[in-house]
């Protein structure tokens, strides 16, 4: 499969990121990834599968440097003397992906409304009305958000 | 923490704990005594609470700039990764990010480009095709080449380009609001507040708005302004008008409020201009790569002073008022 497909993998990465090196990097991950997996199958339409897995890989890899990037912009609108050190940037910054992977699997709007919870202390119907769905629906964002940061950490309940 | 106590609890206890603190959040007495009797009726229950209350303090880095960091949607990104391999990665999604609104917030298409750079910061890339692009300030490109065209997506700011010789894919440079194909050429694209500017430094290049496909060939010392539905006329180019490229922005006869707001776009900050002195007229060169210089040239030949309220928020006022 390697063999077969690794240029085709490779070709359809360049187009999408342009810098050369990441694409690289990227379809040695997806190949990486594939690897990992417990049985080694031959799907039936390999460039599909391929492709699948390295769309992954190109979301994470966005979501984090976007997640970086808007962090470092919003460092810029503070004043320069109330600025956490670099040092302290890099701490935050990992925290920050670590939370936003906690996340990972939330849909937008629980997302949004678990972070408006936890990092805003705002109400369930200050929520609700702002995310524009109804209480009870808030309710069961926030217990699927607590949920999943639950399994993330101490793993699946018994 | 000790193993025991991170143990994942029976899946009841913990949509019984999840429950709970759902109820507390706009509790009643009644509601907080039933809770401390589940509490204390197990072991379980409390090992579940106290998971779920370190699970908090995961949150609490999350402050200020870090915060709105976390909270920005990130649909833009699904978008984004959604539309990979359709073959129209060139088409621009105009993100929603607006709403952030502070102008110094980056749309996503920024941060999210092949090739950025930072306030301040110019930058020469060399493409595989002998093209070299310069990036002006603030500046994203994302570079798409393949069999059979050379495509640049400017998504913010401006570039110099001079096209590579000797490749027949033609050579593209798109923008939200339209599209240039270089003829063998020198010219600089720049996207401004209502539109995109294309300036023809050397031989010519054919542009086209984006909802009208009728191409109009713009020759050497032309420049002109595409919005989405049209092209405006065509006018001479703007004295120095790649002067950026060598680091210097000349101005000549220039309100004083353009230059100002041109300067802007290479510092951090808030850089202003009093409304009185917003109309006087100034012609000269400034050093981009210091603003704070070239603040000062204005001084001996305006009636204006600088009021530096902090690094971040200067004002060009008038000369005789007080700062406060």
């Amino acid at each position: 499969m390697y063999r077969d497909h690794r240029g085709w993998l490779l070709a359809w990465l360049r187009r999408n990121v342009a810098c050369p090196q990441r694409a690289e990097d990227l379809s040695q991950d997806t190949f990486v990834r594939l690897l990992g997996r417990d049985e080694m199958l031959t799907p039936r339409e390999p460039r599909a599968f391929l492709v699948a897995i390295a769309k992954g890989l190109l979301f994470d890899y966005f979501r984090r440097a976007a997640l970086e990037q808007a962090y470092l912009t919003e460092l810029m609108l503070i004043p320069e003397g109330e600025q956490p050190s670099i040092e302290e940037q890099q701490l935050i910054l990992e925290d920050l992906k670590a939370i936003d992977r906690l996340l990972g699997q939330l849909s937008t709007k629980a997302r949004a409304a678990f972070l408006y919870n936890r990092l805003d202390g705002l109400g369930h119907a200050e929520i609700a009305e702002k995310l524009g769905v109804s209480v009870p629906r808030v309710r069961q964002y926030l217990a699927q958000g607590i949920r999943q940061c639950y399994i993330a950490l101490y793993g699946e309940p018994t | 923490m000790s193993p025991a106590s991170s143990r994942p609890v029976p899946a009841h206890v913990l949509d019984a704990a999840i429950a709970w603190q759902l109820t507390l959040d706009s509790s009643s007495p009644l509601e907080r005594e039933e809770f401390a009797k589940w509490h204390a009726a197990h072991e379980e229950h409390a090992r579940a609470w106290r998971q779920l209350g370190m699970l908090d303090q995961r949150f609490s880095v999350a402050k200020g700039p870090a915060r709105n960091a976390l909270l920005q949607s990130r649909e833009g990104i699904r978008r984004r990764v959604r539309k990979l391999g359709s073959g129209l990665a060139s088409v621009v999604v105009i993100v929603g990010l607006g709403l952030f609104a502070s102008e110094r917030w980056l749309p996503l298409d920024y941060w999210l480009a092949d090739q950025r750079t930072a306030t301040g910061e110019q930058r020469t890339l060399h493409l595989a095709d002998g093209t070299v692009l310069n990036l002006n300030t603030h500046s994203a490109v994302d570079v798409r080449f393949d069999e059979k065209r050379r495509l640049i997506v400017l998504q913010e700011g401006e570039i110099l380009v001079e096209t590579g010789h000797g490749d027949a894919r033609p050579f593209i440079v798109e923008t939200r609001e339209g599209s240039m194909r270089a003829l063998g050429t020198r010219f600089l694209v720049k996207r401004e507040e209502d539109g995109t500017r294309l300036s023809v430094l050397q031989s010519a290049v054919a542009a086209h708005a984006q909802a009208n496909p009728d191409e109009q060939i713009l020759r050497e010392g032309q420049q002109v302004l595409l919005r989405s539905d049209g092209l405006g006329s065509i006018v001479a180019l703007n004295l120095g008008a790649d002067a950026w490229t060598r680091g210097m922005l000349v101005v000549d006869n220039a309100r004083l409020s353009d230059l100002v707001h041109e300067l802007g776009r290479y510092r951090r900050g808030h850089l202003g201009v009093a409304p009185d002195v917003a109309d006087l007229r100034i012609t000269g060169s400034f050093p981009l790569h210091d603003t704070d210089k070239a603040l000062s040239a204005l001084l001996p030949t305006l009636p204006v002073q600088i009021e530096r309220h902090t690094p971040y928020w200067v004002t060009v006022a008038k000369a005789d008022s007080k700062p406060e």
